[in-house]
């Protein structure tokens, strides 16, 4: 489980994450000044050496590439921040007289030319790292986060039987470390790993991360102490939660009568639900819904595959609820789209006035477009989500670009996720079509207004087919 | 872009920054647009749908419109000495805001200081919870018992920055109620450590001999502040109008956080009017008595859960998510309350309207559910 959006922290107050920053400008005489901030910085949050000098190189390279793209001189902000179970290195960038188009991920190199691959700092600096993340900051600077999680034991599947499964009646509780560690390893043994976020494998990560308020967790005990089952809840985006759970610790002959476990696994969800009620979420989302969750809750968006590099793709059902009243929103669409919008929404009995935007009017557009990344490598899938930052003449060229260069990382698993609440992004479907984009599933309110989030399927030059 | 953004991290506390704004919902003629809906019937507001008592209505009938220009009584004059001779009170033991949303926040802001914390229920009114958390303040909520207020809970929930408890009487949305007794017996055992405020926004709702009436108390208990409003039993809530009744002592120092002349002439004149109308009072509660007597059997029919109580809403456990079908029954033309927000998902609250609306919601929920057995 990625935090791919700092979290809001109103659900759980906690005591404040270390940080270090360092204002300069972008001259290369500071790159030592650089290396050693980060380096000392991030040994001094607990980062292993070989995480911690990963981390340091690829914020050299960031810093190099910007001396080689910013003006002289410009001024640049790096903030260390220490995560529950990472460390992370922002680099905020004033937007004021920024070439924004070096920030494509593709910018400045040819990707056909494997050398020019080797020598694209923004590229490498996302390989050195687990996640990489360019996007536009609240306060209108443009951010670029680097970030390298901390190592944990994996635990081998199937953790320890329980000697005496838990009984009803149930309470439900927050957990302490022991008994948190106790579910995480212990629901292998009970649920189908497909279902069990892949973090589960590593019960120190997981207790690290709802420590720091990064995770929630709740579960269920009995009168003598028995863990019954649980689950965990993290923010997903600005916007929505995601749900892990419940995974309830009993096989289906156990203790529990079907009712119970029904029982069971709804209270937890409800206790879920109850914690975020009045938080500043407006959904609920389930990635990995798995045999207890109670369907009855959430609403069907769609589904999306992963593809894996030896394996054959896996379906990913996203579950979803509001968890407010729906106002209403518009939604621009190209008309290429407008016939699944309107099929979508009629599904989801979702209130929106779609607009139609058309780009073929002829206005003159700036020369060149901008999309942000967001790669995420520290786990068996590699996955790049691409979103619009600027449209512009060059759209297409710089998506086929993104693609080649996805394609040549042998990243199989790729998103792009327009903004339907802004109206300029609905200028990207016709090429995402073109390039071999389906739109799979809207996610309500993910973004200024709803989300699109469209799949590069398999197309024949990019291996895994469906 | 703005090329000097605000520096609204330093600007904004931190427990404003994370804090989200409650989104009212849209006007009628937007949201018969956006859910392509007429009529449309709001039954999400615990709204009087018999309107105004007639001498409210009077009252704002002849309203003359030159009075617009001028401000009204800053401290509604009128409007406290009849509520003085009403309560038996003094005029000085009542403050009237705009709505008796705005009084709660007198009250908040005239107790609490950095690191105190309120107390209430977790599945109640929510503006309680909210003023307090953008205030800064900590609410601290405690679970409801048998869709009732936990006495014994609340008392274990108060620590020495514990300023104010909060209990809403009879309960939005369960419509359970501390009778007589459970109420003095909380009131001795807090034992004038706290401000006690009862929120009786649906009092005149209840018709039970065992049921309260806070007025009463306020000689007997200096801590204890009661709320009121002329939303609900009087139908005023579109003029905003509501107040608070407490000791003097009490009084005198949640009238320094007042906000003087937030309360407009015609809502003053109507609520002065509505005051004494007792007929108006029968007349509700026999139309609520008469709907929910048509309501109840009919979700008993259904296979629905509820919970009705006192007060002129009823809840409602739906086998689908209540935000689902908040969409489904407004495609329908009815909009009732989503109660996440409250704590409760998968239930909804439908206040108790007009016999054409609760035909039209009791309809729109027949069909909303029968088709969603058809899916499962
Ligand atoms: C319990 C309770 N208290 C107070 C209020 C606020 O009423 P007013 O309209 O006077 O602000 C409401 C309104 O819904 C309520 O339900």
């Amino acid at each position: 489980m990625q935090n791919r959006y700092p979290p809001p922290k109103l659900i759980l107050k906690t005591r404040l994450n270390p940080e270090a920053k360092l204002n300069l400008n972008t001259d290369p005489a500071f790159l030592p000044t650089v290396q050693s901030f980060i380096e000392k910085t991030v040994l001094a949050f607990g980062l292993e050496a070989k995480g911690a000098l990963a981390l340091t190189l690829a914020g050299e390279e960031i810093f190099n590439y910007l001396c080689d793209n910013l003006n002289l001189g410009a001024e640049i902000k790096i903030n260390c921040r220490k995560g529950s179970c990472y460390s992370a290195v922002d680099f905020i960038l004033p937007l004021k007289n920024l070439a924004l188009q070096a920030f494509n991920l593709t910018a400045t190199i040819d990707v056909d030319n494997e050398e020019s691959l080797n020598e694209m700092g923004l590229l490498i600096a996302s390989r050195m790292v687990d996640h990489m993340q360019i996007s536009h900051n609240e306060n209108g600077n443009l951010q670029l986060s680097l970030r390298k999680d901390k190592e944990y034991p994996k635990i081998t599947a199937g953790g320890h039987p329980l000697r005496t499964p838990a009984a009803a009646p149930f309470s439900i509780v927050t957990p302490d470390t022991e008994e948190l560690k106790f579910f995480v390893t212990a629901s292998h043994l009970y649920t189908p790993s497909a279902f069990l976020p892949h973090d589960f494998y590593y019960p120190g990560k997981i207790v690290d991360m709802v420590n720091a308020g990064e995770l929630h967790a709740a579960i269920i005990r009995d009168a003598a102490g028995a863990i019954g089952g649980g689950i965990v809840w993290r923010w997903y985006s600005a916007k929505m939660i995601e749900c892990c759970g419940p995974f309830i610790l009993a096989d289906q002959t156990a203790a529990l009568t079907p009712e119970q476990r029904r029982t069971a696994a709804r209270d937890l969800l409800e206790y879920c639900l109850n914690k975020i009620a009045r938080s500043p979420a407006v959904g609920l989302i389930s990635l990995t819904p798995g045999p207890d969750l109670p369907q009855n809750h959430f609403e069907a968006l769609g589904t999306v595959f992963e593809y894996h590099n030896n394996a054959p793709a896996t379906e990913i059902k996203a579950l979803f609820r509001l968890l407010q009243e729906d106002p209403g929103t518009i939604a621009w669409a190209h008309p290429e789209i407008e016939d699944f919008l309107r099929d979508e929404y009629r599904r989801l009995t979702l209130p929106r006035e779609i607009r139609l935007s058309d780009s073929s009017t002829g206005e003159s557009q700036t020369d060149f477009s901008v999309l942000t990344v967001d790669t995420d490598s520290n786990q068996s899938r590699k996955k790049v989500t691409l979103q619009p930052l600027w449209a512009g003449a060059d759209l297409e060229k710089n998506i086929a670009d993104h693609i080649a260069l996805f394609n040549r990382e042998k990243i199989a698993n790729i998103y792009c996720t327009i903004d339907l609440g802004q109206s300029w992004q609905a200028a990207f479907t016709p090429i995402l079509h073109k390039k071999g984009f389906q739109p799979r599933l809207i996610l309500p309110y993910g973004g200024q207004g709803d989300l699109l989030i469209f799949q590069k399927t398999a197309a024949a030059e990019t291996g895994p087919v469906l | 872009m703005n090329p000097n953004p605000l520096p609204l991290d330093d600007l904004v506390p931190e427990y404003i920054r994370h804090f989200a704004a409650y989104i009212p919902s849209k006007p009628d003629d937007e949201l018969k647009k956006l859910y392509g809906c007429d009529p449309l019937y709001r039954l999400n507001n615990n709204e009087n749908p018999l309107g105004p008592p007639p001498a409210a209505r009077a009252a704002l009938k002849d309203f003359a419109p030159y009075k617009a220009a001028i401000y009204p009584s800053g401290d509604a004059w009128h409007l406290r000495r009849a509520l003085a001779q009403k309560f038996d009170l003094e005029p000085d033991q009542f403050l009237v805001g705009n709505g008796a949303n705005e009084v709660i926040a007198f009250v908040i802001k005239a107790f609490c200081q950095e690191g105190d914390n309120i107390i209430t229920a977790d599945k109640t009114f929510a503006v309680y919870e909210w003023i307090a958390e953008f205030s800064g303040f900590n609410a601290r909520l405690v679970p409801l018992k048998d869709f009732s207020f936990d006495a014994q809970a609340m008392l274990e929930a108060i620590d020495e920055r514990s300023k104010i408890i909060f209990i809403c009487n009879p309960n939005n949305p369960t419509g359970t109620y501390w009778h007589k007794e459970q109420l003095t017996n909380f009131m001795e055992r807090v034992n004038g450590r706290q401000i006690v405020v009862i929120d009786e926004a649906y009092c005149e709702f209840v018709e039970q001999d065992d049921f309260p009436d806070g007025m009463k108390l306020i000689r007997r208990y200096p801590n204890l502040v009661v709320f009121r409003t002329f939303s609900k039993m009087y139908a005023l809530a579109g003029l905003r109008i509501g107040y608070l009744a407490g000791s003097m002592d009490v009084v005198d120092i949640i009238r320094r956080t007042c906000v003087v002349y937030s309360v407009n002439t015609l809502a003053q004149s109507a609520a002065l009017k509505a005051l004494n109308d007792d007929q108006h009072i029968l007349r509700t509660r026999e139309h609520v008595k008469a709907e929910k007597a048509r309501l109840l059997p009919h979700l008993k029919s259904l296979g629905l859960e509820y919970q009705s109580g006192e007060g002129c809403f009823v809840m409602i456990k739906l086998p689908l998510s209540d935000t689902l079908a908040y969409r489904k029954l407004m495609g329908r033309g009815v909009m009732i309350r989503s109660m996440t927000g409250f704590r409760y998902p998968n239930w909804i609250r439908v206040s108790i309207g007009a016999t054409a609306a609760m035909s039209a919601f009791a309809e729109a929920l027949t069909e909303l559910i029968n088709s969603h057995k058809g899916i499962t």
